[in-house]
């Protein structure tokens, strides 16, 4: 009993990392109509400067997260411009693909870079809060989990609150819809994608920067989790919120339990499976919206 | 662009291609030097030394870049067909770690081993290939580059076959290419068989059918076209082909282990591709060459590799990406044209000469010899939402007669012609074509003789007008894939034919520019391509939505002498169209929908004066409607 109630904490806790990365993915595509390849990048970013500001520069910690979450921000703002706009407008198709390797360049210069200057090695990575742990259901819990599992939840209402009822959230997904058409009305849609980035970049940082402590810092990490990030919001199904908040956490308990039953060998496996599994099922997705028209 | 045909005018700078084919064919000592050297002299400004080096190190590195273009080559086959897989490092794992089990652990020859390596390959990309139908573009990507996490796990995982992360040793060269030196022959034939391979295959019906898949997946459909066939087809080739490379990668190196084929790897696979020109014959080569040699070139600079190359190597990519978005190929076409259009006198765009086009077209539909078919529906019902869009329809048309369906707006016209197409499949009711039921299915009723023409033409933007036709004459002229593949002369007889016979069509509807490419066409210019694309698929019976709609006067009288000469050479025609004179001018019988009902049918002339149409429709005074549109 004891052992489910911590595996499920433990799952919960990397779901709601999932679910942060999958949350900037969806934000971005939903905007843009790019899938932002540096994303991971932008995550390894935060954990790392997080670690380097509050450790090696000895800023408090919250100072710390807003300095890393704007970093994150103005890193993202850096792409759209040089990686993103008038890279995207190209003829049709696949011809407009030039963005697919520029967002992967700009991810290689990100990961090069910080590694070059941090080194590969583990950084450690304070705990958000002081206290330490408490006992939930005679587990005994750190508080960094709670943190970051709240902070999943929480950010995912906001961002739904903000994306539903805003002007400037409805407008982006307005752009999503028909950008010629929001261009028309008057949505200025350049305006839009370089706040969708934003927006996508601060994400990435925070979710680097809440994930730090839980491990250690390591410039290695942001493929697997840019990975599992989009896992989480394919599966939720691009780009519902509340689909990427979901399936993460699903996303997060699946690979702890699977760990758990089948090895950790298999942890990759178990993810890619149950990815195609919910596709082959439901093709957009959990919460996605079934968009099947004809011409 | 690149051209999808091997018949048409021949380019002047062919000849350039001779001159790698050469530098293989020199040797590897030949072009171990002529490769590090022009690497030193590009970063000499940063070393102050030049030099030629053909030590077994840049061998080495010629032989690896071989491999690598086989790789990128295949993995050109699948993003030319409108996907994008990161994850061509599994491909490239299986052939590599089957040729080395089979021939260190169980003592199979290399050359069986290698073959062994290419099928499993092949079953895997099988696999791969069979989701990638229903995954989303940015879907498959990330979902194959989990093929290629998995890969690597799993081979770490089962140490007891494949060694785990310790890797397996001792992997030899197969006999007369024992050597270093000598094994560049080997990687050099295949590297050349694949580059025509590919080559072949992207200028064939092959590439066609693949371009106009990833350019439109509907219109695609329109002329038959199955485009699940069409995908895992190219996947299960390109895979074949990756683990061809991983079975020459792993006697190279003599030693492989999980650590050899990273997510890292296959993302550098489409990178080469991507920069390169994904898509085109020449440019992934280009690219891989380009990729491959930077971090050589960052080490001499540097002295030291990793991080420092890795991060050149993304600033080259942004950079790249911002002065060729399209990748080097693009780009250098680009900038060809400019410098050829300086020598080359403009002349001007034919003025559409009706009398003679319609002349031209009705010889041709004559020699075509179409045989028409009797399409009959009866009590179509489609629900859409909370509407009924379509509520027990019956239509039928004979061959040679043109059917009208009018109606105001929302009146189910479209969603008729889209159950009729097989685009939706309706709620009830049955269809026949010449008395045989045919599934709904777009493809399938196409290869039925269903033709089809959409209300905003659906093109394939990416190809030129001819190849726009080619693609549809491909589905009527079944040819040999092994010929085609080899380009034997009897296949290079048949491309040729077919070239003349897409000309003769394009000339036929009036369009005398056959090499612009489709997506810069005017509106008026678009319709024409698309019916020189639905008679090049040699229908039986036709659907045309709203064909008039966007041309000028002149273009509409040349569209109504076409549809005449359709209907003329025993094709039925069912048109849905506004344009009431246009309607009143071509067609035989007339339907008038409201509401996703007929309200009344029969000739022209006598839906004219029914009442029930003048007020649906034609409005309570058809005298002031007439002349309007």
């Amino acid at each position: 009993m004891t052992w489910t109630i911590e595996t499920i904490i433990i799952g919960l806790t990397a779901g709601a990392v999932y679910a942060l990365i999958a949350m900037g993915y969806n934000v971005v595509f939903a905007s843009t109509g790019v899938l932002n390849f540096a994303h991971g990048e932008f995550f390894m970013a935060g954990m790392m400067l997080g670690a380097y500001i509050s450790v090696s520069m000895g800023i408090p910690l919250v100072l710390a997260l807003l300095l890393t979450v704007i970093i994150g921000v103005i890193g993202a703002v850096i792409l759209e411009r040089v990686a993103v706009r008038g890279v995207t407008d190209a003829s049709s198709g696949l011809g407009a693909s030039g963005w697919v390797l520029s967002t992967l360049g700009f991810g290689i210069v990100i990961h090069a870079g910080i590694t070059l200057w941090m080194g590969p090695q583990l950084r450690t990575f304070p705990p958000l809060l002081p206290w330490g742990s408490i006992e939930i259901l005679g587990v005994t819990v750190t508080w960094q989990r709670l943190v970051v599992i709240f902070a999943a939840i929480i950010v995912g209402f906001g961002l739904h609150l903000f994306i539903e009822r805003s002007r400037t959230g409805r407008a982006l997904s307005a752009v999503e819809q028909d950008p010629d058409a929001a261009e028309l009305r008057g949505i200025p849609v350049i305006r839009l994608g370089v706040i969708a980035f934003a927006i996508g970049g601060g994400l990435g940082a925070l979710a680097g920067f809440l994930a730090g402590p839980l491990s250690a810092a390591v410039s290695s990490v942001g493929l697997a989790y840019g990975l599992k990030g989009f896992v989480a919001a394919a599966a939720g199904g691009i780009p519902s919120i509340k689909g990427a908040v979901i399936a993460g956490f699903l996303l997060g308990l699946l690979e702890v339990f699977g760990v758990a039953f089948l090895g950790a060998g298999y942890r990759d496996a178990i993810v890619f499976a149950a990815l195609l599994l919910v596709l082959m099922i439901k093709p957009s997705g959990l919460f996605g919206a079934g968009n099947v028209r004809a011409v | 662009m690149d051209r999808l045909t091997f018949a048409g005018p021949k380019s002047r700078w062919r000849y350039l291609g001779l001159l790698p084919l050469a530098l293989l064919i020199a040797g590897p000592k030949a072009f171990a030097t002529v490769m590090s050297g022009v690497t030193s002299l590009i970063v000499a400004p940063f070393t102050g030394t030049i030099e030629f080096s053909s030590s077994r190190y840049e061998i080495f590195n010629v032989e690896l870049l071989l491999v690598y273009v086989i790789v990128v080559l295949s993995l050109n086959i699948v993003f030319q067909n409108g996907m994008i897989s990161l994850g061509h490092s599994a491909f490239f794992l299986v052939g590599a770690y089957t040729t080395a089990l089979l021939t260190t652990r169980a003592d199979w020859s290399f050359w069986l081993a290698l073959l062994m390596g290419v099928v499993l390959s092949a079953a895997l990309g099988f696999m791969l290939g069979a989701p990638a139908i229903r995954l989303g573009l940015f879907t498959l990507a990330m979902v194959s580059m989990g093929y290629a996490l998995v890969a690597e796990d799993m081979v770490t995982e089962w140490r007891s076959i494949t060694g785990g992360g310790d890797g397996l040793s001792g992997i030899q060269r197969p006999a007369p290419f024992g050597e270093l030196e000598t094994y560049y022959w080997l990687i050099a034939i295949f590297a050349i068989l694949v580059f025509f391979f590919t080559r072949n295959w992207l200028r064939s019906s092959f590439g066609r059918a693949g371009k106009a898949t990833a350019d439109n997946e509907v219109a695609a459909g329109s002329i038959g076209i199955d485009v699940r066939v069409t995908k895992v087809r190219s996947f299960v080739v390109s895979a074949a082909l990756a683990g061809l490379g991983g079975g020459l990668y792993a006697p190279l190196i003599g030693f492989i282990s999980p650590a050899a084929f990273t997510v890292d790897l296959a993302v550098l696979f489409l990178l080469m591709v991507l920069l390169g020109g994904g898509g085109t014959v020449i440019g992934p080569v280009i690219g891989a060459v380009i990729l491959f040699r930077i971090p050589l070139a960052v080490e001499d600079i540097t002295g030291a590799a990793g991080n420092i190359s890795l991060l050149v190597y993304g600033v080259v990519l942004v950079i790249s990406v911002r002065l060729m978005p399209q990748g080097f190929m693009s780009a250098w076409w680009f900038i060809r044209d400019r410098w050829l259009a300086k020598y080359k006198v403009q002349t001007m765009i034919d003025e559409l000469k009706v009398d003679e086009s319609a002349a031209h077209f009705d010889t041709l539909l004559a020699a075509a010899s179409l045989e028409g078919s009797e399409l009959r529906a009866a009590g179509m019902r489609k629900q859409l939402g909370g509407v009924k869009a379509v509520d027990g329809i019956d239509i039928a048309v004979l061959p040679g007669q043109v059917h009208a369906l009018i109606g105001p707006n929302g009146s189910g016209k479209t969603t008729t012609l889209n159950l009729l197409s097989g685009y939706m499949e309706s709620d009830y009711g049955e269809f026949t074509l010449n008395g045989e039921n045919v599934p709904a299915r777009g493809y399938v009723r196409a290869r039925y003789g269903l033709g089809r023409t959409f209300q905003t033409p659906l093109l394939f933007g990416s190809m030129s007008c001819v190849e726009n036709v080619l693609v549809a004459l491909d589905r009527k002229h079944s040819e040999n894939p092994i010929a085609t593949l080899l380009r034997l002369p009897t296949a290079r007889r048949n491309e040729h034919e077919k070239y003349q016979r897409a000309l003769d069509i394009l000339a036929a509807v009036g369009i005398t520019d056959p090499d612009t490419q489709a997506s810069v066409l005017t509106p008026g210019r678009r319709r024409l391509l698309e019916i020189a694309r639905l008679v090049a698929s040699e229908p039986a019976v036709v659907l045309m939505d709203e064909p008039a709609a966007g041309l000028t006067s002149a273009e509409i009288e040349h569209l109504e002498t076409m549809v005449r000469s359709l209907a003329a050479a025993g094709v039925g025609i069912i048109l849905v169209e506004h344009h009431v004179d246009f309607v009143l001018a071509v067609a035989d019988v007339v339907t008038v929908l409201d509401f996703g009902k007929v309200i009344a049918h029969g000739s022209p002339q006598e839906v004219r004066q029914d009442p029930v149409v003048m007020k649906a429709y034609l409005g309570a005074m058809p005298d002031t409607a007439e002349g309007q549109d």
